[in-house]
């Protein structure tokens, strides 16, 4: 049993990203215009708005998690449509095309039902930004799970939320996040299931942060004594 | 190890200096230039003094320009400053002339040779005309609220916006359509270290309230802000005289006017003149920093009613002080408040009455709200994350591409990579 668990993997590197939000030209005043602007915005901007919250407080979750459902609330108080855009199916949908389709679906929908439509003045309009991403390194490398969860115990929150939301973003493939993807290279298969399967939509990064290491500290406890002593994984050679 | 860096230890976020020193590292030898229309008076000349020191200890050479002129010059910037802001005002062929020919002659002193250069408002933005080699590494950082300028002015000025690299703005909505290059945006921000933001002790803030005549036993509701109708001072009395017949409270109006709003004096002649007789309100004229900042620290409750605004930094102040804020949903005050967390959002006298009656009676909540609200404040808008937006600013200035991420290595960023 505790055998499968020495598989090497390249040494984890926490990384974060920080960015500068850049506005684009779209804009809507109404459901109507969200929906269309919303079928056209970049990947990038679609991800903006569902996430930029995590990064501007890492330890609050608003009433409302995304800015589209946020907007929707307090600009044209569609109080169930708000509902909806709040409940989509993030923690399943790495892939931001069903995102969108999921979001445009809720407005088509509400659209087709209702009769009138409510606009907000311009200057209350949903401005669209995309964000120009620098991602940094932190110079924090583990090569085990004991060196891996030191290393979380003392690391910002931002950088479980680039390994949560914005890395596996930056790569090819389907990956739900960088921490299932490292574990599951090193076979610690259930665990790597858990942190695929866990929904960090519900919680605040802070909150995502203290669950991830219980979560980790307490797979690898139970595992094996890998926590405790480092040598019994392989090293990385490059 | 960056004095800067240890001396907002503690205050700053941990996160933030250390992204401060990673992308500083990136950035090491680069040079920064700004150039404004002024070394002394209004926010942007307050922003500088306090952000040079930071770009240049973190090894960055950063210098500062200052355009000159005459009295005229300067009151065709002045004008055309205002009118862009939505005042009804337009600009001669003659004074368009003897602008762009004083500013020809600033260019020919100045030496834009920095790596990235910031031209801050309007005032010296054409000098880029004089630069155009160099167009690449200047960006336009505007200040003011350009949601709604003069056409005829805008039509004159939007040219040489569109000749920048990139233009830099506070909120979405002031980033117009019609600005052709990348808009991204940066949040001004407050010094936590400054005579207006630093910590004070109990005692002091005393002194300073009862200086007033105000009393501290009995809850005290405070607005700073320019004696200006857009910060709506009159529908601040209406809804502090709704409040008193529930609660025994106070009203403090502190604010001046500022040199060019003509208006000024007469809005505060109507305020003095509403207030007239009623010993529980207290309107003071042009308080000091010091000052402010004990009133704010005094306040229960702090309101910001504007109908129109800027950025709104007297939220972001009262914010960091902990106290609940109440806030006209204008400008840039609901990208601070987050309604029903940090305070709220109102859109008329009886609404900021109702939340005032409603904190009063739940003080309790009203300290977590201002706790979140500080906390808000220390990740969003500290000047510490103002260095660390334009350190950004600089990296992708440089970089000259929007759609891909830029890589700094380590974490004294020594490297710079992008990916493939």
């Amino acid at each position: 049993m505790k055998t499968q668990y020495r598989r090497s993997a390249a040494p984890f590197e926490f990384r974060k990203a920080v960015y500068l939000a850049e506005v684009t030209n779209q804009r809507a005043v109404s459901l109507s215009q969200l929906l269309m602007e919303v079928t056209i915005a970049s990947r990038w901007s679609l991800f903006f708005h569902l996430h930029q919250h995590f990064f501007r407080d890492p330890h609050t979750i608003p009433e409302y998690p995304n800015d589209f459902s946020s907007w929707v609330h307090t600009y044209l108080a569609e109080d169930s449509v708000a509902e909806k855009l709040a409940n989509l199916n993030l923690v399943r949908s790495m892939d931001l095309e069903l995102v969108r389709r999921e979001i445009c679906t809720i407005l088509a929908q509400h659209l087709q039902e209702m009769s009138g439509e409510r606009h907000t003045s311009p200057e209350n309009a949903f401005v669209f930004c995309k964000p120009r991403l620098t991602v940094l390194g932190t110079g924090r490398l583990a090569k085990t799970p004991a060196e891996f969860i030191r290393i979380l115990r003392d690391i910002d929150s931002d950088s479980v939320g680039y390994h949560l939301f914005i890395g596996p973003r930056l790569v090819s493939g389907p990956v739900m996040n960088d921490f299932s993807l490292w574990f599951r290279q090193l076979g610690y298969a259930r665990l790597a299931e858990k942190l695929d399967s866990f929904d960090p939509y519900l919680k605040s990064l802070k909150e995502n942060h203290d669950f991830l290491l219980h979560l980790i500290e307490g797979e690898c406890v139970e595992s094996q004594e890998d926590v405790r002593d480092d040598r019994k994984i392989p090293e990385y050679r490059s | 190890m960056c004095v800067m860096i240890e001396k907002y230890r503690n205050i700053a976020p941990d996160g933030i200096l250390s992204e401060i020193r990673a992308l500083a590292g990136a950035l090491e030898g680069r040079t920064l230039q700004h150039v404004s229309s002024t070394r002394s008076g209004g926010g942007v000349a307050e922003i500088l003094h306090r952000m040079i020191p930071w770009t240049v200890s973190l090894g960055i050479p950063t210098t500062w320009d200052v355009i000159d002129g005459r009295q005229d010059f300067f009151e065709v910037t002045k004008s055309m400053h205002n009118a862009l802001q939505g005042a009804d005002v337009d600009i001669s062929c003659c004074d368009k002339e003897m602008y762009l020919a004083h500013l020809g002659q600033n260019a020919s002193r100045l030496n834009l040779d920095a790596d990235v250069v910031i031209v801050h408002d309007p005032q010296p933005a054409f000098l880029i005309d004089h630069f155009l080699s160099r167009r690449k590494s200047m960006v336009w950082r505007c200040h003011i609220d350009l949601s709604r300028p003069m056409p005829p002015v805008w039509r004159f000025l939007r040219p040489a916006i569109n000749k920048y690299a990139m233009a830099v703005f506070h909120i979405p909505h002031f980033a117009r359509k019609d600005i052709t290059v990348p808009k991204v945006l940066i949040s001004p921000s407050i010094d936590p270290l400054s005579e207006k933001n630093r910590e004070l002790h109990e005692e002091e803030i005393t002194d300073i309230v009862e200086g007033f005549g105000i009393d501290r036993k009995r809850p005290l509701i405070v607005q700073i802000s320019r004696f200006d109708r857009f910060k709506d001072p009159i529908g601040v009395i209406t809804a502090f005289r709704q409040v008193r017949r529930h609660f025994d409270c106070q009203l403090a109006l502190a604010g001046g006017s500022a040199t060019d709003d003509p208006e000024g004096p007469a809005v505060q002649a109507e305020i003095e003149e509403v207030a007239a007789g009623d010993p529980d309100i207290f309107v003071l004229f042009q308080p000091t920093d010091l000052q402010v900042n004990a009133l704010q620290r005094a306040a229960d409750i702090i309101l910001q009613k504007s109908t129109r605004e800027g950025f709104g930094l007297t939220v972001t102040e009262a914010m960091w002080k902990g106290k609940p804020v109440i806030g006209g949903a204008a400008g840039g005050i609901p990208a601070q408040i987050i309604h029903g967390e940090t305070g709220f959002l109102v859109n008329s006298p009886e609404g900021a009455a109702y939340r005032i009656r409603y904190l009063l009676s739940h003080p309790h909540i009203g300290v977590a709200m201002g706790g979140k609200g500080r906390e808000h404040v220390r990740y969003n808008f500290l000047i510490t994350r103002h260095v660390r937006d334009y350190l950004l600013l600089m990296l992708h200035v440089m970089s000259n591409e929007s759609e891909k991420p830029i890589f700094v290595s380590g974490p004294a960023g020594k490297r710079i990579r992008r990916n493939s």
